[in-house]
């Protein structure tokens, strides 16, 4: 068996539920704002856009460490071993983390995992931004420059999923009100005004994803 | 700017909106199923939804083959080149304007021949995709390398559950019809659910075959040595 082949497949998978089922939260969630739909129709297209959603929240937590591994079989990384293990342990402790604060969402224990999630996030970006300027720089520890702004890429992603995370925050609120007090111009406004704002995020995001794949398909000089 | 590596993530992406949008659809299907409680008009908006979504895939599937040729043209290892090249692109741009029309014009008489038409020309492309395949397998060339052939063979058996989803999935279609007129009943609901769970392992087949082209894609320098 060669592994090396076999991570290929899963970098690419992980896109696929990624990239690719990102494209029907994206369609769903611009049906969600059309207020002549019944709130029974609007919360069976929310049901769409929630379960749909899980496939790239999961996504994005295995593309690193997939990468890691990928960057390990090419011998670029200085993550192998049982560094490698713990970066697995750690996705998967994340994952299960955003489980429990996507299933209590809306309780001060969601609320809570929530902010834990962003935390790591802004720590994950700092660290990558660090370990990419360094490895561009000087060659190390990630010593295929390509590879270096990849991780500067995934930084710039992450980024942009931050930025879907704060324009889209008042639309689970929102949504919840129309459901329980029934639908008002304003809240309806609000809604529209939310789908319109994370567009521009959701396609920067894309975007960084394709440029991703690209550089990993072509590992330019840089 | 490598042509080459643009066309091979074009042929990446192409996959994943292929197999990626599918969840959405398969999803939005299960509900519709399994919530007869709903309104129709719920249900309806459901499928409305499933439809466009169901689209991506649709243009995937036809966009693959033209950079999947463009691609083995750059590799030389393929006879369809210059004029032939275009060609693809020419029929496979129309294809996607065709099936467009199909989607837009839906339950209207000229869809109904349209998409029969559609099937047609699937069943052709099909006997093209296995004839050039086997030709290649068997070593008679075609396309230069043996990993090219059985990655159309893989390709074209995707195309094939396609087909099989399209019939299989009639009486969904049937049934939908009756729900409109005439609302949940159990007949219309067995309909839907016959329909649907009839479709599932052609769907799970284009899921495993998909991945399958993608895999022998990614990994032939290692699988075939070429």
């Amino acid at each position: 068996m060669d592994w090396q082949v076999f991570w290929i497949f899963i970098h690419v998978a992980l896109l696929v539920y990624w990239l690719g089922a990102d494209i029907s939260v994206f369609l769903t969630s611009l049906r969600v704002k059309n207020a002549n739909y019944s709130k029974e129709t609007r919360m069976a297209l929310v049901k769409v856009l929630n379960f749909v959603n899980w496939f790239p929240s999961g996504a994005n937590m295995f593309m690193l460490p997939v990468g890691l591994m990928l960057a390990d079989g090419l011998g670029h990384s200085p993550v192998t071993g049982w560094w490698l293990v713990l970066v697995w342990v750690a996705a998967f402790a994340w994952l299960r983390l955003i489980w429990v604060a996507g299933n209590k969402r809306g309780t001060p224990e969601g609320k809570r995992l929530s902010t834990i999630d962003l935390y790591l996030r802004y720590a994950l970006i700092a660290l990558l931004v660090v370990v990419g300027v360094m490895s561009l720089a000087t060659g190390e520890p990630f010593t295929a420059a390509w590879l270096a702004v990849k991780l500067l890429l995934f930084a710039y992603v992450l980024c942009m999923g931050l930025g879907i995370r704060f324009s889209f925050a008042n639309f689970g609120p929102t949504f919840g009100r129309i459901m329980a007090q029934g639908s008002t111009p304003e809240l309806e406004k609000e809604i529209t005004r939310l789908t319109y704002a994370v567009k521009p995020w959701v396609l920067l995001l894309w975007g960084g994803l394709v440029v991703m794949g690209y550089i990993g398909i072509a590992q330019p000089q840089f | 700017m490598d042509w080459q590596s643009v066309l091979k993530l074009l042929h990446v992406v192409t996959f994943v909106y292929w197999v990626g949008a599918d969840l959405g659809v398969f999803y939005s299907a299960r509900l519709i199923i399994n919530n007869p409680q709903y309104s129709v008009a719920t249900r309806q908006v459901l499928l409305h939804n499933l439809g466009i979504i169901d689209m991506i895939p649709r243009y995937m599937l036809l966009l693959t083959f033209p950079v999947g040729a463009q691609l083995a043209a750059g590799l030389d290892a393929s006879p369809l080149t210059g004029g032939w090249l275009w060609l693809i692109w020419i029929a496979s741009i129309a294809w996607i304007v065709f099936v467009t029309i199909i989607h837009q014009r839906e339950g209207q008489p000229i869809a109904k021949t349209m998409a029969r038409i559609d099937l047609m020309l699937r069943y052709a492309f099909l006997a093209f995709l296995v004839v050039t395949a086997i030709m290649t397998i068997a070593g008679g060339g075609f396309y230069k390398y043996e990993w090219i052939g059985w990655k159309v063979l893989g390709f074209a058996a995707a195309v094939s559950c396609g087909i099989g989803i399209r019939l299989s999935f009639t009486p969904f279609i049937v049934g939908f019809g009756r729900l409109v007129k005439e609302g949940s009943n159990p007949e219309v609901e067995g309909l839907l659910r016959k329909g649907l769970n009839g479709a599932v392992p052609w769907v799970l087949g284009i899921w495993v075959f998909a991945a399958i082209v993608a895999f022998i894609g990614l990994s032939h320098e290692r699988l075939f040595g070429t």
